[in-house]
């Protein structure tokens, strides 16, 4: 494999990663879609109540997923493949069905009318993302190995009980350290709790995905903790 | 003793956070179920965490439990600071009104174009 090629080919895997957390986000929001869905309909008892707490709840969770899904849809037409085009086009669908979601909430439908649109469009969405995941996850496994210096092809979901991987782990350290030597203790403790509780009920993706994260945002934590006011307490 | 008046920034993500704190208002959360609830990746969710803790609108804790007993580390649980709860909505409120107005002007920052 030449240079060039094996270039491509990293970039790509990157890009298929960045696309998995992406997918996994819009999956997250969309289950989440599904249950403000059944909570509205157990307030049915209060009208009222109900409209008000659907509507705020899947406005703002409807519109984050739309930006999501649009950035999710661009990432994979960059990348040349037949698999990745279908994958652009089940992303296109669940695009279009969260926008008519979108719209929907914008107009003046009866709570009932509303909640029936909802469940409909949510389930459709659930559906076309589980679809998407599948062929990214699919893709993510099917690499190569490229022969510069990326992160080794990750595995499917692990056994129930895994320990977190060494990669994840010292990813988690990494950010830790980027933080304030007074907060360091708590947050090493609080990550070690979250990172073990995904490796024990998900797969080596999501830890590599939930480490990668920390060290992304070890920055704007520090500063939020910096910044603290004297309110802040520590337990 | 209530949290600040002025609070944090309202990002999306800090409204999604908020909303699914107010949920269940005297419900303990920690990290992970957090992101869940409000649709966050996993690990975006903490540096939101850190500043509604500066501001004093979440409090959070340590649970009571063993870690070698129970075979798995202690989580840290998170929950509104009932003395800010009404802040909390009062911020949410006028968020929700300006982001209906922006969105009235301007339907096309609601998403990607399909």
């Amino acid at each position: 494999m030449t240079s060039h090629s094996a270039l491509d080919l990293a970039v790509n895997r990157v890009r298929i990663r960045d696309l998995a957390c992406d997918l996994d986000l819009a999956r997250d929001a969309a289950l989440t879609l599904s249950r403000v869905r059944v909570r509205a309909r157990d307030l049915e008892r209060d009208p009222g109540r109900a409209r008000d707490l659907a509507l705020t709840l899947s406005r703002v969770r409807v519109l984050d997923l739309a930006v999501t899904l649009a950035r999710a849809r661009d990432l994979a037409n960059h990348l040349a493949n037949d698999h990745v085009r279908d994958l652009a086009r089940d992303l296109a669908a669940a695009h279009a069905h969260v926008r008519r979601l979108a719209d929907d909430l914008n107009l003046n439908l009866t709570p009932a009318r509303a909640s029936d649109r909802a469940r409909d469009l949510a389930n459709h969405l659930v559906r076309d993302l589980a679809r998407a995941s599948g062929r990214v996850h699919a893709l993510v496994n099917g690499l190569e190995p490229a022969t510069v210096t990326v992160p080794s092809s990750p595995a499917v979901a692990g056994p129930r009980g895994a320990r977190p991987g060494w990669m994840s782990r010292h990813l988690v350290q990494r950010a830790v350290w980027c933080l304030p030597s007074a907060h360091r203790a708590r947050y090493r403790e609080e990550f070690d709790a979250e990172l073990a509780e995904i490796a024990e009920t998900r797969g080596r993706v999501r830890q590599w995905g939930y480490a990668v994260r920390l060290v992304g945002r070890a920055v704007a934590l520090r500063h939020a903790v910096q910044a603290a006011v004297p309110q802040r307490e520590q337990s | 003793m209530a949290g600040s008046r002025t609070g944090p920034k309202m990002t999306l993500p800090t409204q999604l956070v908020l909303l699914a704190l107010l949920e269940e208002p005297d419900r303990e959360r920690y990290g992970l179920e957090l992101s869940e609830v409000a649709g966050l990746a996993t690990g975006t969710i903490h540096p939101i965490l850190a500043r509604l803790e500066g501001c004093g609108w979440v409090r959070s804790r340590w649970e009571e439990i063993d870690p070698h007993q129970q075979g798995r580390p202690r989580r840290r649980y998170y929950r509104l600071n009932p003395d800010s709860i009404a802040l909390v909505r009062a911020a949410l409120a006028r968020t929700q009104a300006a982001r209906s107005g922006v969105l009235r002007l301007r339907p096309d920052l609601a998403g990607g174009t399909p």
